[in-house]
């Protein structure tokens, strides 16, 4: 396993990749407090099923941005530019078409302080846009910054 | 917690007090040699970037990383990496 994420990542990637993990488990960990902190009062936020999606999903998206922004996201053979924009796609058709609904005033976003399935559906691909929306502008960034 | 994330994130991002001169003298022998950053990177195995944090001076590569430069380079370690 350790050879096989060398080969994919140079020196300074892993170093990165490192210090990021750390952070993402931090902000996890806060994440879960705070929910914690929200279900022994009696705040039901969202279904179990989104409160443990959303749980991973911000803070893989915090990581995942971080990563991205420092060049650590992809390593050096780049072969997962692919997986990325599928990614993008799935925020793109799980985020539009609930947009679409609460905006036409077929469903709510949050009702008696309780996200809707719809509410909850965006809240996740919102997170997959995000990763993709950054791993797309980080990419033309760079390719700016090699035609200068 | 917002607090404590913001000089997270500052301290990963930023260079700090102990930040390395340039090393310019990696970027003329590349430049001797007509490679780009990216041509020094494939033939080194590491990504564009890392060259470019090496040249920069945001980086400080490790002992292998700057042997497989020097020799793809045809330089010596003390030619590109001492101190002067």
């Amino acid at each position: 396993m350790k050879r096989i994420l060398n080969k994919d990542f140079d020196e300074r990637q892993l170093k990165i990749r490192g210090a990021v993990y750390l952070h993402t488990l931090i902000v996890m960990v806060l994440l879960i407090l705070v929910n914690a902190f929200l279900r022994m009062n009696g705040v039901v936020w969202a279904d179990e099923l989104y409160q443990a999606l959303l749980l991973i999903m911000v803070p893989v998206t915090v990581g995942s941005v971080e990563l991205i922004c420092k060049d650590a996201y992809i390593g050096v053979r780049r072969s997962y530019g692919a997986m990325i924009l599928l990614l993008g796609l799935c925020g793109i058709v799980g985020f539009f078409p609930p947009l679409f609904s609460i905006l036409s005033g077929k469903d709510g976003f949050v009702v008696n302080g309780a996200f809707t399935s719809d509410g909850q559906r965006m809240m996740v691909s919102f997170c997959c846009l995000i990763i993709s929306s950054v791993f797309v502008a980080r990419y033309f960034y760079e390719r700016h910054q090699q035609g200068e | 917690m917002l607090f404590g994330l913001s000089v997270m994130f500052w301290k990963s991002y930023g260079k700090g007090c102990d930040a390395m001169p340039k090393n310019l003298r990696i970027k003329s022998a590349r430049a001797a040699l007509d490679l780009s950053q990216k041509d020094l990177a494939e033939a080194v195995g590491v990504t564009r970037q890392t060259i470019n944090a090496i040249e920069k001076g945001d980086y400080n590569p490790t002992i292998n990383l700057c042997i497989r430069i020097c020799k793809t380079l045809g330089k010596t370690l003390d030619e590109l990496f001492w101190e002067e």
